[in-house]
């Protein structure tokens, strides 16, 4: 008897009516032993989104959602796309279970694919990614700019399973294990190329973190000041928003170059100037921002800089005492 | 103007940890106002902050900076505009075991909209391990929709070392 998963659907800021047919439309799957479950807010980690095309909030979500997210779109010009398939509305509960049941029996052949692949003893294909890299972040930022899934082994680390189309790792080890192969040169690396079908998504018994958790620390432990190629330090930027430290090494340099990269676009040089942290750390924190999608550029500078604030001495001396009172331990 | 009295607070629902969060920090534990819960907050834990939370901290010099923690409840509003008003800035914590932590944290915005334009603010994403409703991405999402930028971290309230993070990165907006 094949093994089946539940399939998890995201179906946020549907109408009312649309969100009746489709739990209609699961239910009656249900019945006939297709599982779903069904959240009617967006979840990142949703196998399927549902969603309206033309609503602002379906059109949000589909913005930021993952390459690798399989999308049903709502929608009265429907068409399809790579992981995207649409259906006409107004939505017929019949036309939706028939869609909704052909998606599960598709995704269950990749699911079980992408968990076979995973644990298999030997990596699906032996074909080395032959991608000229210097570090592992050089490595982590080609996997997720070509969407590429690979295998990565070093010695005495657990295996990482990078899949670039789902931006996840995957791993035995814990995260410590991952910095340590983070820091490792690329030349002790042993680098597979898997299946491109192959997904994470189906994995258990594995650690999965997100991908730009990792491309975060391999930029700050990898870069050492060299800016990514085709870069410049003259071209302003700003933060879309800000990092979230708490998943990564903590620099407190990093917050105040968050805190005015989020206020103001500036150059790397005009950064590293008022700031007053070293230039190499400022590309560190650039190459890492920019690894996870962090930065916008900014082409007319002076329209888009808000006025200086007049900063009071005083205050400022106060903000640092508290910063300094409430420093880290150890 | 420059404030003589210095304080910082800290907002966000009933069983989000602010109580936690400024205990962990400051350097006595918090004078509080905790009352038994008769509402539904009785659910979530058995007793429940009715005025504020109060304590500090003490700088070099001797000037001691305020801990203030909002009472959960929102028919305890009127008391938020009172605990804010001369704050340094604004810690919104949210529990990600909420129903849902995106309007949650809409709401805390909302209604700290005037002091945090005069000041500014961070999100504390706590958790009780109970359940998984949000990450920081979607947080994100939402106030890149708002056209806002504030720091949005998961902590553990309990921890020393993530509630310092959220006031630090608190502070590096402040000195921008």
């Amino acid at each position: 008897m094949p093994i089946t998963k539940q399939l998890h659907i995201s179906s946020p800021g549907l109408a009312d009516q649309d969100l009746v047919a489709l739990r209609t439309a699961v239910k009656l799957l249900s019945q006939a032993g297709q599982s779903f479950s069904l959240e009617e807010k967006y979840k990142n980690s949703a196998h399927l989104l549902v969603l309206d095309e033309e609503s602002d909030g379906g059109r949000a979500v589909l913005k930021n959602s993952r390459a690798g997210q399989v999308k049903l779109l709502l929608s009265s010009q429907p068409q399809t796309g790579k992981n995207v398939v649409a259906i006409q509305k107004p939505v017929d509960i019949n036309t939706l279970k028939n869609l909704l049941s052909k998606l599960f029996v598709v995704m269950q052949a990749q699911l079980l694919k992408a968990t076979q692949s995973l644990h298999a003893d030997k990596p699906v294909s032996d074909q080395s990614s032959g991608t000229p890299t210097e570090n592992m972040f050089d490595l982590l930022l080609d996997i997720k700019a070509n969407r590429r899934t690979m295998e990565i082994k070093s010695e005495s680390l657990p295996t990482l399973l990078v899949d670039g189309e789902n931006r996840s790792v995957a791993t035995s080890g814990s995260m410590d294990d991952v910095i340590k192969t983070v820091q490792t040169p690329a030349n002790l690396l042993r680098v597979k190329k898997l299946d491109g079908e192959t997904t994470l998504s189906g994995t258990q018994q594995l650690n999965i973190s997100s991908l730009d958790t990792i491309l975060w620390v391999a930029a700050i432990e990898c870069s050492k000041g060299k800016l990514l190629p085709g870069h410049t330090i003259d071209k302003p930027v700003k933060l879309k928003a800000w990092p979230n430290f708490s998943r990564t090494s903590f620099r407190p340099d990093h917050l105040k170059l968050a805190a005015m990269l989020a206020r103001n676009p500036l150059t790397l040089a005009e950064l590293s100037q008022f700031s007053q942290v070293p230039y190499d750390d400022v590309v560190d924190f650039y190459n890492a921002a920019y690894s996870v999608d962090l930065i916008e550029f900014q082409e007319n500078l002076e329209q888009m800089r808000k006025p200086e604030q007049k900063q009071d001495s005083k205050r400022l001396g106060l903000l640092s005492k508290i910063a300094k009172r409430l420093a880290l331990s150890g | 103007m420059f404030n003589q009295v210095e304080k910082i607070i800290f907002t966000g629902p009933v069983g989000a940890g602010k109580t936690t969060a400024i205990g962990s920090i400051s350097e006595e534990p918090p004078v509080g106002t905790d009352v038994a819960c008769t509402d539904e907050s009785r659910l979530i834990k058995d007793k429940t902050t009715v005025a504020m939370d109060y304590s500090y901290i003490t700088l070099e010099e001797g000037t001691r900076v305020h801990l203030y923690g909002t009472p959960g409840q929102q028919r305890f509003d009127f008391m938020w505009k009172i605990l804010a008003k001369g704050g340094i800035g604004l810690v919104i914590l949210i529990n990600r075991d909420h129903p849902d932590p995106v309007a949650q944290m809409e709401f805390y915005l909302n209604s700290f909209d005037d002091f945090i334009a005069e000041t500014g603010a961070v999100i504390g994403l706590t958790r009780s391990g109970m359940q998984d409703n949000v990450d920081v991405g979607e947080l994100q999402a939402r106030l890149f929709e708002r056209q806002q930028i504030f720091p949005v971290f998961e902590v553990d309230a309990r921890s020393s070392d993530d509630v310092k993070i959220l006031v630090q990165a608190l502070l590096a907006i402040l000195s921008c």
